[in-house]
């Protein structure tokens, strides 16, 4: 008998096997390569040259180290510039698709290696780049419009499978809804935090818009216009009516936030990557002006699909989940910082600490405030300051420190005072804990967030 | 469109809460203040130093043509009253107090000095002040020169009947005219071009006045705290007191100089001027952003409050701090503890609130 569930099944089966034979015009990969890669190149020649290579990667005598990548390590002065220029040379090969499979993966392990030295330095579009270059390096950019291709015409594809654009697209979106959702909260909803503090001061910087910065309710203005963007952008931009009005939206709103705020190169990267909602118009565009008069099959190994399909599944499953994690903890994510990182909470608060650290000898009662700047950058100190893990590790490295001064037995303490969002500081580490030793997770060392300062 | 008419909506219903709440919106113009600052502390401080910097050298002078008793006392005298009045500029260590190929801060006021290395320079008759260390040079040295040893009959002595005697007056005039000719050269740079400058680079982003200025100031507030108390408490000794770090080590007057120093910082804070001229400061900055309000309090009380219990603190001392760090070394302890509170306040909080980066390095965010 015809079952209505089979019915549905061998639809949805169809369908699946509809997308996945789609197949679209491999020059938009290709495209979409050489865009990457020449704003990594610029990227890496601007890191270069505001000398930050030498101030973030050899001058610091520490580095904190993620868990599970400890032995990534800076690689000294020559080391650390080689590593660059080898990060930047492989840009340069995947710009131009010359051995792009190896150029690839070599733009993504020294890349993502570099960014492991130090948490001090993590900043979310950094990770996302990593991620974008992990992707590049599964699919074949280099098929069409590369050395490659030239060499090997055998390589050259007019085409590639459409869920290969998509995935891309699927980043993307992963990013912008979860970067919405993370402002789903009452500071940056109900109270405009922290843009209140942001944008005022900004008033004479900004030209036209700027004297608006004064009235209390523009950032309010902003805050609910970026939560509604960010949660709405990849929707608009996957639905054709919509897509110019929202690559125009795209555009505005990475333009003001490279206006108001020092974050760099990634405005344009995102302007850029967006790019791609944009490979429907494109596909057809491209059939228009030059019709294939034969339809290059991609050659693709069935099995490597198949793999690719489920190296991507395990990808985009690990992607949904891992900012999630922050759900499983107690206390508020932004005090505690427990599973803030790697889950797109862009510019979501104002955070800065003061940590005095002190040694005890117990032996002789003896008592040393430790001068951080001895062993951390400012720019280290800063991001410590306010972040349990890394003064946990800071903890452990003094302890170290001193017991080669010959103390046997140092007991380190920490007292930090953190402000959040304007709010007034706050002890931040519990009171008279040994961090020296300490071994269990950085948020336990976390005091609750009171309402009132002692 | 929804989404647009949705923003329109909100833009409405935001626009109404502005109409109600309109002194929510603060009006304030950093600039002003930044005017304020200029003309009725920075400059009028730097011409009080100026000239005070100048009695002293010719006072030296003085006492280099007519090396007794009365002339010496006349050097200390001034030199006091300069380095008195040097606490008054000490924040401002930016514009031509760093553009000249030298920081001011640095050539005037490193401590403390390094006796055995001024020693070396007198008996070799080395005059030359710009080749030498930090620790050569400036008020420390000059005090190392007219207070020590502590009896004056023997300071007169070495400039007198000592061998070096001859050297030991000339090193003392190159470091008074060391520093008065650095001193005419920052003033003077003020009341040309660099005002106009200043008070133009409007503004909160990095090389802002408004940004230089802040980081300054912290900056000012952080040596007060540590060179003058937290090191000489031997905080980072183990908890062994060092007096022989503290300033104004000799002449037994680092409580006086610590006060002075306390004292501009807070009138900036609170933006009075040299002569007492009311005008806006940071406090009012503050205010204006109602920053940090918590339980009716205000950051700008909090700090401002803060600030009076450092100066309570403070009077309960006397000099010098030297003999205080033995016999009341808890007293002395207190203190430094707040001004340690006031950190955070001050380097964190307000700072925030005025979209001022507290940096010596540059780096990206997000």
């Amino acid at each position: 008998m015809f079952s209505f569930q089979s019915y549905i099944q061998s639809s949805l089966n169809s369908i699946a096997k509809n997308y996945f034979s789609t197949n679209i015009s491999q020059h938009i990969l290709s495209i979409y390569r050489i865009l990457f890669s020449g704003m990594m190149l610029l990227s890496i020649i601007r890191f270069y040259s505001k000398g930050w290579i030498e101030e973030l990667y050899i001058q610091p005598t520490f580095f904190f180290t993620y868990d599970g990548f400890h032995w990534v390590k800076p690689l000294g002065e020559k080391g650390m510039y080689v590593l660059f220029f080898f990060m930047g040379l492989a840009a340069f090969f995947m710009m131009v698709g010359l051995f792009y499979r190896y150029a690839s993966l070599a733009f993504f392990l020294s890349f993502t290696y570099v960014e492991l030295i130090d948490k001090s330095n993590y900043l979310n579009h950094y990770y996302f780049v990593s991620i974008l270059a992990f992707l590049f390096v599964l699919v074949p950019a280099h098929r069409s419009l590369s050395i490659d291709a030239l060499i090997r015409p055998s390589l050259h594809h007019t085409h590639i499978p459409k869920w290969l654009i998509d995935v891309f697209k699927l980043q993307l979106f992963i990013v912008y809804f979860y970067a919405g959702l993370a402002k789903i909260n009452t500071d940056w909803l109900l109270h405009a935090l922290p843009l209140s503090i942001w944008l005022p001061p900004l008033a004479d910087d900004v030209p036209i818009i700027g004297g608006l910065f004064r009235y209390h309710w523009m950032p309010y203005v902003f805050s609910w216009a970026g939560m509604l963007y960010d949660l709405s952008i990849a929707f608009l931009l996957l639905y054709r009516p919509m897509r110019k009005w929202a690559y125009l939206a795209v555009i505005i709103f990475h333009l003001l936030t490279a206006l108001l705020f020092p974050i760099g190169m990634f405005p344009y990267i995102m302007i850029i990557c967006t790019l791609i909602f944009f490979s429907e118009e494109f596909n057809e565009w491209i059939n228009q002006r030059q019709p294939y008069t034969k339809v290059n099959k991609p050659s693709i190994a069935p099995i490597y699909l198949t793999a690719l399909k489920w190296i991507f599944v395990l990808h985009f499953c690990i992607q949904i989940l891992l900012p999630l994690r922050s759900h499983l903890y107690t206390g508020n994510v932004f005090w505690t910082e427990q599973g803030f990182r790697f889950s797109w909470r862009v510019m979501l608060m104002e955070k800065g600490g003061v940590c005095v650290f002190t040694v005890k000898d117990p032996s002789n009662g003896q008592e040393w405030e430790v001068w951080n700047r001895d062993y951390l950058s400012p720019n280290q100190i800063q991001q410590m300051s306010t972040q349990p893990d890394m003064i946990v590790q800071f903890a452990h490295y003094i302890r170290k420190v001193y017991q080669d001064k010959g103390i046997a037995e140092p007991l380190v303490y920490a007292d930090c005072m953190v402000t959040l969002n304007g709010r007034r500081s706050k002890p931040f580490i519990k009171e008279g804990l040994e961090l020296g030793q300490f071994k269990g997770r950085a948020a336990e060392i976390v005091r609750p967030q009171s309402k009132k300062a002692k | 469109m929804t989404k647009y008419t949705g923003l329109l909506l909100l833009f409405f219903l935001f626009t109404q809460c502005g109409e109600k709440g309109e002194d929510n919106n603060c009006e304030f113009d950093t600039q002003v203040m930044i005017t304020h600052f200029v003309d009725n502390t920075i400059i009028p401080n730097y011409q009080d130093f100026n000239e005070k910097v100048n009695q002293l050298n010719n006072a030296a002078q003085e006492f280099t043509n007519n090396p007794n008793q009365d002339n010496l006392m006349q050097v200390r005298t001034d030199w006091k009253n300069a380095y008195l009045a040097y606490q008054s500029v000490a924040a401002f260590e930016f514009g031509p107090a760093i553009d000249n190929g030298f920081s001011f801060k640095e050539r005037l006021n490193t401590f403390p000095a390094n006796a055995p290395t001024i020693d070396l320079l007198i008996t070799e008759g080395n005059t030359d002040i710009n080749a030498q260390f930090k620790s050569s040079v400036g008020f420390p040295a000059i005090e190392y020169l007219l207070f020590a040893p502590t009896d004056v009959n023997e300071v007169l002595a070495a400039f007198t009947t000592a061998d070096t005697g001859n050297n030991r007056l000339a090193y003392l005039t190159a470091l008074t005219e060391d520093i008065s000719s650095k001193s005419q050269l920052v003033y003077d740079a003020w009341v040309n071009d660099f005002r106009s400058t200043f008070i133009n680079n409007t503004g909160s982003t990095d090389g802002s006045a408004m940004h230089v200025f802040i980081n300054e100031y912290l900056r000012d507030y952080e040596l007060l705290k540590n060179f003058k108390f937290k090191i000489p408490l031997g905080i980072f000794n183990g908890g062994s007191i060092e007096p022989d770090k503290a300033e104004g080590l000799y002449s037994g007057i680092s409580i006086e100089l610590a006060t002075a120093n306390l004292t501009n910082l807070i009138n900036l804070y609170k933006g009075v001027g040299a002569n007492g001229q009311n005008g806006d400061g940071l406090y009012d900055y503050l205010v204006c952003l109602k920053a940090g309000e918590e339980d009716g309090e205000l950051l700008a009380d909090a700090i401002l409050d803060q600030f009076e219990v450092i100066q309570t603190q403070l009077n309960t001392l006397s000099d010098p701090l030297t003999d205080r760090l033995n016999d009341q070394k808890e007293t002395v302890a207190t203190l430094h503890t707040e001004l340690q509170k006031n950190v955070p306040l001050l380097k964190r909080e307000m700072v925030a609130a005025f979209g001022i980066k507290v940096s010596y390095q540059d780096a990206d965010g997000d």
